[in-house]
């Protein structure tokens, strides 16, 4: 099957031009063929953008925000952690300590989260 | 020590690789990967064709059965398909779930699901005797949690060395 294509038009001031036409010699590519890289690189790079944001907001989960990406879920964790954005709460934390503590019958793991609650909260 | 049943999501796995946490968690869990998951974890593997050391030994494991692949029979519909599918398999079978994101979590946590996360882990190993202090630091540190979360594990691991009399 053939694969279809559509043809979008740029207009570009002569600065942006001549500077795409440098770029153009320096990367030994065509104009188009650069042209077409930027905007893939450009969009890839806003959909992650997007995807980390979305992510920070709670409007999506990792493996969502991945998707959107198109990067893995791998990938996906590298760039939250790069960014600081936090996979799991200070507040999940503890839960989740408190969990284990149930669990595995670990009464010092819930004494440990109830202070810690307790000093985050005054 | 009685092992408890897990539903593993992609998150927790591959953070729990990175921090060397992955040897441990069969002295205490029981490990479940629904299908969904799978995929997702062995995606280096299967379409990129990487060599990635976490999905090599998620691999290696499920053909052990140290890791069960089991389905949920129906999904939650409230995230992405991996975190629906392994949420779901906790709840019909009142598993653990074992998963680093935050977003739905809450979801899992409304259901009455116990939810643990890789730094929990660390800590919860470094209180059963299994990581000394200086290695549970360094591996918390090495989680990459960020600023908020790094410093509260922290906390919670000086206040647990206070209470070993390690510190």
């Amino acid at each position: 099957m053939a694969t279809q294509s559509v043809t979008k038009t740029i207009r570009l001031s002569p600065e942006e031009g001549a500077a795409l036409e440098q770029m153009s010699r320096e990367e030994h590519l065509p104009e188009t063929t650069l042209l077409k890289k930027l905007v893939l690189e450009g969009l890839a790079r806003r959909r992650l953008e997007w995807a980390c944001a979305a992510y920070a907001r709670g409007e999506v989960d990792i493996g969502g925000a991945a998707r959107y990406a198109n990067i893995s879920i791998y990938e996906m964790i590298d760039e939250l952690k790069q960014r600081d954005i936090e996979m799991v709460s200070p507040e999940q934390f503890l839960n989740g300590l408190e969990d284990l503590a149930d669990l595995f019958d670990m009464p010092k793991l819930r004494e440990v989260a109830d202070e810690l609650r307790t000093s985050s909260t005054q | 020590m009685m092992l408890r049943k897990a539903s593993l999501d992609a998150s927790f796995w591959i953070n729990a690789y990175q921090g060397g946490l992955t040897p441990f968690l069969p002295d205490y869990f029981q490990l479940f990967v629904c299908s969904t998951v799978e995929r997702e974890i062995l995606h280096p593997l299967t379409v990129k064709g990487l060599p990635v050391a976490a999905a090599l030994q998620f691999r290696n494991w499920c053909d052990k059965e140290i890791i069960v692949r089991q389905d949920p029979i129906q999904a939650v519909d409230w995230y992405h398909t991996g975190e629906n599918a392994a949420t779901a398999l906790a709840i019909e079978n009142d598993y653990v779930l074992l998963i680093d994101d935050q977003n739905p979590y809450h979801f899992a946590r409304s259901r009455g699901l116990k939810v643990v996360n890789s730094a929990d882990f660390v800590v919860f190993l470094y209180s059963a005797g299994q990581l000394a202090y200086a290695t549970a630091e360094s591996t918390i540190g090495g989680l990459g949690l960020g600023k908020h979360l790094g410093r509260t594990a922290l906390a919670a691991l000086g206040a647990l060395a206070q209470r070993k009399g390690e510190r």
